[in-house]
């Protein structure tokens, strides 16, 4: 088993190394250049030279790349080209308000999404089944960005109802209540808008596998015994259907990654998404690496994590370890 | 008190008039029309019939289990003075469960798989009586040790997944004694275990019946079972009961046809076995020698367990070899290592001067055309999204490389052969009746005109009559072709019919092998002969259950050095325990591994060998 996991990790550990060779070649190949942030007409072409000397521009790529690895591995993410800060500074500012939002958006997504399947599924053929299944369709499909600006529109803009953007308000005074309610305001469009289409996907999801699990012959064995009915879809029925969400969690991580750079950006909202969007704009090359550092890990650690997880879940499979 | 004293004089249970209805936007199905019966306190009644007779809906209206497409149900049940009503589930509260328990037929499907299998049972005390957890646990144990499962703590706590078949129906026993009931309805208890488990099933629940009383609804497509258990038998067909009687009169004297056509669909009488002999001096299509296979079992990456130990044996061209054993004993593991299906891990097969199981991966591929296979459950062998007609041309274009019109023609032919019509190529896996799917299997399978074919459990998803037809169309393929058969099954009955001579495996090692006939008469082996007497069983019925089969239950784990079957033996001695015997030839084609029937140690002519056996 301990070697079975080691093996894993060195995959995983590969799978990151490869991601982040590959956007380091890629930027290279955009054009422009960070230096160009720098050139205006007054300044003279070896300040030019000098700035790009500073920044490590001048050397070949394969020594650049090689420079740039070997810091990496130790740990020194460099210094941000427009910030002039240390990038870990930055996201360490950054990556905890990205937690906060992805959390919510966690949960919010396995609420919403398990009650939408237990109801859909128990109504199964109804017309209720019916309209929540083509609803959940239509979260589905609409592109975060869409939803995200109507969200803004109606809600900000119309309804003057909840803030458009940023994280907290500049002036809030009253302590700590009158401050976490000003946090909640902020959060609830950001979060609802990327909660969405994953609350559709693990509704259908919880659907499609609690309808099966009601199908099962030990199902009719709890209906035989006389075992309650609300016993028998909750207990017996719905730790069945629930165990491989366990797994879709982990596949969504990417995409809950994906929707949180651009949502973020909309909002407005400090975290991971907002700096990897503004760095991609500003060349910054060390920001970008070091954001898309974190993304892969957090994508291949994530899934990593639900497969074993799944593992300590599922009795099938837990006694098979356990004996080990 | 007025529904007790009523109870008294009245039957158990009394079903009048049951009839249910089903409509489908194309077609109304009468499912059930017009079941009555009686069933009185303490007494055992058999519904028998084919699937889709209509036993198992009698069992789930009984239990107002009826799916809800069941679009009308009429009739009156009463239980205990008491009616149930289909259409209105509370009157079943306080009777599911406690007054009336279920067994179902697939034990491991039957209990919920994440949940403690003891846990699920003290559920079921917990909703009908108010008991605290430690009562109801201990409960639980108690029941355990009635139905005799070995270390009833460990079982509590384990899952379904790690108990074995008969364990896992002594639990699905327990539950229902769990409450004491006052009617069980066991659904085909036994059809998905092998035979010598059946045999510790159909004990237990007589043994239960006579220290609890309850009575017994008992319901099964093997009559031959059910007339060891039942005081009267009623058999369905189409929905309706047909015939009822008392089981001695109906067994004996049934008065439909049909009922006789079960009966004998069922049974095997020895001297059925007619075919003459004509192996002796035929030439070998097969020899195999010392062929091994072992798992590497997940938990233990050193512990291995031994599928096949050293099996040597000859095939001879054109015979149909039967072997049996029961499930675990390596026999599909066996026939699987022969096509290349697995790899063995030792050993030869020789056909025509080649080992078989020396040649590369692609060598092989040429034999695959010739060496067939059909597996156990041909809808899961069969490719769900795939047409009969794609799936019986497919070996034909790799094979044969025939042109798509050709391949087409050949298809048609082949579904006429097996008795199916060509428009069935059309036709989904799932769209066919299980014998049309065996059908269509045993079609794709001789549709590259193999000369040797393995057949694995090929009948046993089917039921009584189904049964018999496949196996007649094998018999039929086989005088056709010339094929030669290796024809494996749990089930002593399905094989002996059409097979030359029998091989038995026990424990991944040939125990004995013979002429069929030979088998059946005269087994050398104990544990051949508790095959055979499982199988033939008889029509007096209650000599079958006082009989004494000598199969030593819940055996100890522990393994013997000698003989692996040491310790379910009647007659080990201690020699047994200590040496491993190997195969000793009784007679010209008969041999067997025992210490202790007696070897024949020169070769002998047939007039000594008959008076050797006499």
């Amino acid at each position: 088993m301990a070697r079975y996991i080691l093996k894993r990790l060195g995959i995983s550990l590969l799978v990151v190394w490869g991601v982040l060779s590959i956007t380091f070649l890629l930027m290279r190949l955009a054009p422009g250049d960070p230096s160009s942030l720098y050139i205006r007409p007054e300044i003279d072409a070896k300040t030019v030279e000098n700035i790009r000397r500073q920044m490590g521009l001048e050397l070949p790529l394969w020594r650049q790349y090689f420079l740039w690895i070997g810091e990496f591995m130790r740990g020194n993410f460099g210094v941000s080209f427009t910030h002039h800060r240390r990038v870990s500074e930055i996201l360490a500012e950054a990556i905890p308000n990205t937690l906060k939002l992805t959390g919510v958006v966690y949960f919010l997504q396995s609420i919403a999404g398990i009650v939408l399947g237990v109801i859909t599924a128990v109504k199964r053929g109804t017309k209720l089944d019916l309209f929540i299944t083509s609803f959940l369709l239509f979260l589905y499909s609409m592109p975060g960005f869409w939803l995200g600006l109507m969200a803004i529109l109606l809600f900000s803009l119309k309804l003057g109802w909840l803030p458009s953007s940023q994280m907290r308000s500049l002036y809030v005074s009253g302590g700590f209540w009158a401050e976490s309610l000003d946090y909640i305001k902020h959060l609830i469009l950001p979060a609802s808008i990327l909660a969405m289409p994953f609350a559709a996907s693990t509704a259908r999801f919880v659907r499609n596998s609690l309808a099966e699990a009601l199908e099962q012959n030990y199902i009719r064995t709890a209906k035989a015994y006389g075992i309650k009915s609300w016993k028998i879809l909750f207990q017996y029925a719905l730790k069945n259907a629930l165990l491989p969400l366990v797994t879709l969690f982990g596949l969504h991580l990417p995409f809950l990654l994906g929707g949180a750079v651009i949502t973020e950006h909309i909002f407005a909202w400090p975290g991971l998404g907002t700096i990897t969007v503004n760095a991609i704009f500003a060349h910054d090359f060390p920001v970008i690496l070091a954001s898309t550092f974190i993304a892969a890990l957090t994508v291949v650690m994530g899934n990593q994590i639900s497969d074993f997880l799944y593992l300590l879940v599922d009795p099938r499979v837990r006694t098979g370890l356990s004996k080990n | 008190m007025d529904a007790c004293s009523r109870s008294q004089s009245q039957p158990l249970l009394r079903v009048r008039n049951l009839s249910v209805v089903f409509k489908q936007p194309h077609l109304t199905f009468l499912a059930l029309q017009k079941v009555s019966f009686d069933l009185q306190s303490g007494k055992t009644l058999a519904l028998v019939g084919e699937s889709g007779s209509g036993k198992t809906m009698t069992a789930l209206a009984l239990l107002g289990l009826l799916s809800q497409t069941a679009e009308q149900v009429h009739g009156e049940i009463w239980f205990a003075g008491k009616q149930l009503v289909c259409r209105h589930k509370k009157s079943f509260d306080g009777v599911r469960g406690s007054q009336i328990a279920t067994i179902f037929q697939e034990p491991a499907a039957a209990l919920n798989p994440v949940f403690q299998v003891g846990k699920q049972i003290s559920d079921v005390i917990k909703t009908h009586r108010k008991l605290s957890h430690k009562v109801a646990k201990d409960r639980v144990l108690q029941i355990f040790e009635q139905v005799r499962l070995p270390d009833p703590v460990w079982v509590y706590g384990s899952y379904p997944h790690q108990l074995s078949g008969g364990m896992a129906q002594r639990v699905m026993i327990a539950m229902a004694l769990s409450c004491e009931p006052r009617l069980i309805i066991a659904d085909e208890p036994t059809t998905a275990l092998d035979v010598t488990t059946q045999l510790q099933i159909i004990k237990l629940i007589t043994n239960l019946q006579r220290e609890h009383g309850f009575a017994l609804l008992l319901i099964s497509h093997d009559i031959t079972v059910v007339a060891k258990l039942a005081d009267s038998i009623a058999v369905m067909r189409a929905g309706t009961i047909i015939e009822r009687g008392k089981t001695s009169e109906l067994m004996i004297r049934p008065r439909e046809l049909y009922t006789r056509k079960l009966i004998q669909a069922n049974l095997v009488m020895p001297n059925r076995v007619t075919r003459i002999p004509h192996h002796a001096h035929k030439p070998t299509l097969l020899r195999i020698e010392n062929l091994s296979k072992s798992y590497k079992t997940r938990q233990t990456n050193a512990a291995q367990t031994t599928a096949v130990k050293f099996v040597s044996l000859e095939i001879f061209k054109g015979e149909c070899l039967g072997l049996i054993g029961e499930s675990g004993s390596g026999k599909s593991t066996f026939g699987k290592c022969l096509l290349r299906l697995l790899e063995p891990d030792a050993g030869s097969a020789w056909h025509e001067e080649t080992d078989l199981l020396q040649l590369s991966g692609k060598k092989f591929g040429a034999y695959r055309a010739r060496f067939q296979m059909i597996f156990q459950n041909p809808l899961q062998a069969l490719n769900p999204r795939q047409r009969v007609g794609a799936a019986l041309m497919e070996p034909l274009r790799v094979h044969q490389s025939l042109g798509k019109q050709a391949a087409l023609k050949r298809a048609s032919e082949l579904l006429n052969l097996v008795r199916l019509e060509s428009e069935l190529l059309n036709r989904l896996p799932h769209e066919l009746s299980g014998g049309q799917r065996q059908r269509v299997a045993l079609a794709r399978a001789l549709s590259t005109k193999p000369t040797f074919l393995v057949a694995d459990e090929p009948t046993s998803s089917l039921d009584a009559s189904l049964k018999r037809k496949i196996i007649e169309l094998f018999q039929e393929m086989q005088q056709k072709f010339g094929l030669t058969l290796l024809l494996i099954s749990h089930d002593l009955s399905a094989v002996s019919e059409i097979s030359d001579r029998i091989a038995v495996m026990y424990a991944g090692e040939i125990v004995e092998i013979a002429q069929a006939k030979d088998i059946i008469r005269a087994p050398s082996h104990p544990y051949s002969k508790i095959l055979v007497q499982s199988a033939m069983s008889t029509l007096s019925t209650d000599t079958y259950i006082s009989e004494d089969l000598g199969y030593k239950e819940n055996a100890t784990k522990e393994k013997s050095n000698g003989c692996q079957y040491a310790f379910h033996c009647p007659y080990a001695e201690v020699i047994c325990f200590e040496q491993e015997p190997v195969l000793k030839k009784l007679s010209e084609d008969h041999f067997a591994a025992c210490h202790l029937v007696r070897e024949i140690v020169s070769v002998p002519t047939a007039e000594s060998i008959r008076k050797e056996v006499s």
